[in-house]
Order: structure tokens, then sequence, then C-alpha cells
């Protein structure tokens, strides 16, 4: 720019075919964000619904129930080494102490388990059976 | 490793043999815990571990077994005894000059130890959740040195009007103050918030906000 010359101010624009378009465009965002805003609202909201939706009551979860037996012979099998090994010690075992080597450990683990409920083997589950029959 | 063993698993056990319906397992740890089970031996334990797990393992067996038909009979009272046994043992903890219980105790003596770390300071989350076994013990006995032993921690921390409910992981049982300016929503610091979550479900149930 010469030296001397002032800075052209701008002015506003006047043009109506612009203005138009900038309306048009404003109008276009307000109705859009009538539509937008409350819908996801309501998918917030309602989130928590379908997540809820998925819990039934546990006597009607047929998933539970039929992991239940399962859940019992784990523990009974858990229950049933802690009684062989460390009845009423402070910790559960002390293995520092246990003159067998692991596997032996091991072994007897599920001799117990099978001897103890070797007359519900119809109830035992596949997977537990796959398990005790999975012998080193 | 105590002398007679204190049947950590057969105690913690209780409720779920109960619920599990496992009379055999049951009665073999019933008889265990009336015949051989004594808190009369020189060990030391650790307070909040020794509340939540033996104490509320004894309470938790006493009150299903006057719940569940199977388990016992409404009149059997082995658990709660055993529970109140350990219970005015586990109070030499509080025996301290601010309230809040020590880290440790020596149920046999009956005597209340400082932690060996922290200068003695005692975990704030161990030393707040000790209310529900407590309480729930003078709820069943009439017996309220429980429930204000218990209370007296809380009314400890909450005396010094930390900002924004946070405090420090370590309180101090000769002074009762804070020690280090660690805050922390885990380990050491947990507990307490928990605490104050039932608190507060407990108040709006009451009043049935």
């Amino acid at each position: 720019m010469p030296k001397g010359s002032t800075r052209p101010q701008k002015l506003p624009c006047t043009n109506p075919a612009l203005t138009s378009r900038s309306r048009n465009w404003a109008w276009k965002s307000l109705l859009v964000s009538l539509v937008v805003l409350p819908m996801g609202w309501y998918l917030q909201e309602s989130s928590l619904d379908f997540a809820l939706d998925h819990f039934r009551p546990i006597n009607e979860d047929s998933y539970w129930a039929g992991h239940r037996e399962e859940v019992k012979h784990t523990f009974i099998a858990s229950w049933s080494a802690y009684s062989k090994y460390a009845w009423g010690m402070s910790s559960p075992v002390d293995f520092v102490n246990v003159q067998q080597p692991m596997s032996t450990l091991s072994l007897s683990f599920r001799e117990i388990f099978a001897s103890n409920h070797g007359h519900r083997e119809g109830q035992i589950s596949p997977s537990v059976k796959d398990w005790l029959a999975d012998e080193p | 490793m105590s002398p007679s063993g204190l049947g950590w698993m057969i105690v913690d056990s209780l409720d779920t043999l109960m619920i599990m319906n496992l009379t055999s397992e049951l009665s073999n740890s019933r008889q265990w815990l009336i015949e051989e089970l004594t808190y009369d031996q020189d060990q030391k334990v650790n307070t909040f571990e020794t509340t939540i797990r033996m104490l509320g393992g004894l309470l938790s067996a006493h009150y299903l077994s006057t719940q569940l038909p199977h388990a016992s009979s409404r009149w059997d009272y082995a658990y709660l005894a055993k529970a109140t046994d350990l219970a005015d043992r586990l109070l030499s903890a509080y025996e301290t000059k601010s309230g809040i219980p020590f880290a440790s105790v020596n149920i046999g003596k009956r005597k209340g130890l400082p932690s060996h770390s922290y200068g003695g300071a005692s975990s704030t989350a161990e030393a707040t959740s000790l209310q529900l076994e407590m309480k729930y013990l003078t709820h069943l006995t009439g017996n309220e040195v429980y429930w204000r032993k218990a209370e007296h921690v809380m009314k400890v921390v909450d005396d010094h009007r930390m900002s924004d409910g946070l405090l420090p992981i370590f309180v101090h049982p000769d002074t009762g103050n804070f020690r280090y300016l660690e805050i922390r929503l885990g380990s050491r610091g947990d507990s307490y918030y928990g605490m104050c979550c039932l608190y507060a479900s407990y108040i709006r149930m009451r009043l049935k906000i």
C-alpha cells in the first residue's frame, strides 16, 4: 500500500443474494438443531433403560441357572482341598512346608474332587469333566 | 501362623455353606468352630481384616442361621458367642488416646498394636470401615460399647472438617490427626467412601427420600 494512503473501510454486505443465503443457512441450522437436540437427549436418557433391560431378575436368568451347579461344584472342590490340606490353619495352604511336589498335590486335589463327587457324576458339568480328565 | 489355627477360610465360608445348603460341610465347620476354635492364642492379627472376615463371617452366619430353616435353629448362639468373644478382644485395638484403632491386635493378650510402618499410623480406610460389624453386634447383644467405639472413630475423622470430605490415607491413633497429605480414592482410602455411601443410602432409606 502506498505511503500516506488510508485503509479502505469494510462496508456491510449489501448483496441481496448473499444475505438471503445466510438467512437460509441460519434457519436450516435452527431446524436441524430443533430435531437433533431432543433426539440426542432422548437417546441419552433412555440408554440406561436399554442397558437395564438386559438384566432380568436372577430367578429368571437362564445363564445363571445353568451355571449355578457348576459354581457349587467348583466351590466344593476348593473346599475339599482346603479340608484335606489346611483345615483350621491360619493360611489356606503352607506350600513351603508341603513335602509333596506340586504336581502330586494337583493330582491329589483332582482325586479328592473325583472321590467326593463321584456319586454326582451325572451332575458334573462338561467343563468340569474336561478339567478332571485333563490329567498331567 | 497362629498356634492352633484360626480357621479363616472356615469362618469366612460359613455363609456360603448355608446359602448353598451344604449341610455336611456346614456341620463339620460348626463342630470345629465349637470344639476347636479358640481366640485365646498369642497371635497378632490385623484389626480390619479380622473384623470384616472373622467377625463379619460369624455375624453373617448367625444371621443366616436364624433365617434359613436348614442352616440351624433360631436358638443357635454358637456363632454369636464366638463373635462376642472375638469382638471383646478386638476392642483392645480401640484403647488409644484418640479412639482411632491400632492397625493390629494380639487377640490372646488383648493388646492393641500400632503399625510397624508409617510411624504407627493406621490406614484411614481400615480404621473407618469397622462400622457394620461392631454396630450389628450392638444390635444383637444390646451392649452399646461396640457401637460407641466404632462411632467415635467417625467423629474423630469428621471433626477435622476436611474440605470436600476427602481424607488423607493415614490417621494416627495417638493424636487422631492425619499423617502425610496423600489422598487416594483407591487403597487405604476406598472403603471409607464406601462406608459414607452406605450411610447416605441408609439415611435416604429411613427418610424415604
